[in-house]
């Protein structure tokens, strides 16, 4: 270009301007999705419930994991979805990080630093995930973590439930017991603790005629059961909302002011 | 304005500091306070897991459940930084989107028979 002449440069300068000019805006980042703020903000409404339940009950029937396996599966569903939309949306550039930070990062991190994130050796719009879409994955790898805490690792002792809550019926049938079987044996008898009180394990037999299913109340007390202790639910409260948060603090500042 | 080296300049300069300012100011804001929380967090974790030990396992939690909250704090430390990194980019999209803008208003009458 050196060899050029001044106005042939001036034009190629103009030219070269109009161009980038004539073009729609720059798009590293997909646009702010009103959508996807408002499946997050769901979704951590469901988690912070879920996580805060399932503690409250830890060493009840109702707070193990095979009573919350639902939830799990309302979780993912949400969280699979939002994936779903943001991949969609991804502008195909992926989520690199400008060179200088991304080499920083990586003097730190070593070997552990996502591949995504250096941006380089990336040949394929697969492995170039939107910096929303690697969010979002990251919750839900989150969620399975702690699916497999609640299912496989934390262990509380049984208890019984509030004693106040249980209801005696009056009736004490052969009818009314099938149902109280079905509706409370599980929930009640079968966390009922060896240090409750002789005299309630006698009525409970004496009114539903369950003294040969006294084996199950004392097999119940000596076994612990899935659950998520109390200070595991503060924690992984604590760490899944950081993750959550991420989306959120990426998507309010891809709002334009109209939005 | 006068369609020169020196006026692009000027006006790329000035509308790139205005972009940037905001943006970084949103980092500088949320990167922090993010790396605060993880650090109490971890010091949380170590604490249950030495208080699950020294209570025969009525308080805290066991040592398996502290190494997979670890694993999650991990990846939360891996979202801050991807949200970090989205803010960079974000902050970086607006500022060149601003200046090609702000070129666009200033020289249009040199520009528009070409555009």
């Amino acid at each position: 270009m050196t060899n050029l002449q001044p106005r042939t440069k001036n034009c190629i300068t103009i030219l070269a301007l109009s161009l980038l000019m004539a073009c729609t805006s720059v798009q590293f980042v997909a646009p702010y999705d009103e959508g996807i703020y408002t499946g997050i903000t769901e979704y951590k409404e469901l988690l912070n419930k879920h996580i805060k339940d399932a503690s409250v009950m830890n060493g009840l029937q109702s707070g193990s994991f095979e009573e919350n396996q639902i939830r799990y599966n309302e979780l993912e569903v949400k969280i699979d979805l939002l994936i779903d939309r943001a991949r969609l949306q991804s502008t195909g550039s992926g989520c690199s990080l400008v060179p200088a930070l991304a080499d920083r990062m990586s003097l730190h991190l070593r070997d552990d630093m996502p591949a995504d994130l250096l941006g380089a050796e990336i040949t394929e719009d697969d492995n170039s995930y939107g910096c929303t879409e690697m969010l979002l994955r990251n919750v839900r790898s989150q969620l399975d973590q702690l699916k497999t805490i609640h299912r496989e690792i934390d262990r509380c002792e049984r208890r019984s439930p509030n004693i106040d809550s249980v209801v005696f019926p009056e009736d004490s049938s052969a009818a009314n017991l099938s149902n109280v079987i079905d509706e409370a044996v599980d929930e009640v008898l079968g966390t009922l603790k060896s240090s409750i009180k002789l005299a309630v394990i006698e009525h409970i037999e004496t009114n539903f005629n369950l003294s040969g299913d006294s084996s199950v109340i004392e097999g119940a007390s000596a076994e612990d059961i899935s659950c998520l202790r109390i200070p595991t639910a503060q924690l992984a409260l604590d760490i899944s909302n950081q993750s959550i948060n991420a989306v959120w603090v990426l998507e309010n500042a891809k709002k334009t002011p109209e939005e | 304005m006068e369609f020169n080296k020196a006026n692009l300049l000027k006006t790329m300069k000035s509308e790139a500091i205005t972009a940037f300012g905001d943006g970084w100011e949103e980092i500088k804001a949320y990167a922090p306070i993010e790396f605060e929380k993880m650090a109490v967090q971890l010091v949380n974790i170590t604490k249950n897991v030495a208080l699950y030990k020294s209570s025969d396992k009525k308080k805290g939690f066991s040592p398996a459940t502290g190494k997979a909250l670890l694993k999650m704090q991990r990846t939360a430390m891996e979202s801050v930084f991807i949200a970090v990194t989205g803010l960079i980019l974000l902050t970086i999209q607006k500022a060149i989107n601003a200046i090609f803008k702000v070129l666009k208003d200033a020289f249009q009458t040199v520009l528009k028979g070409i555009l």
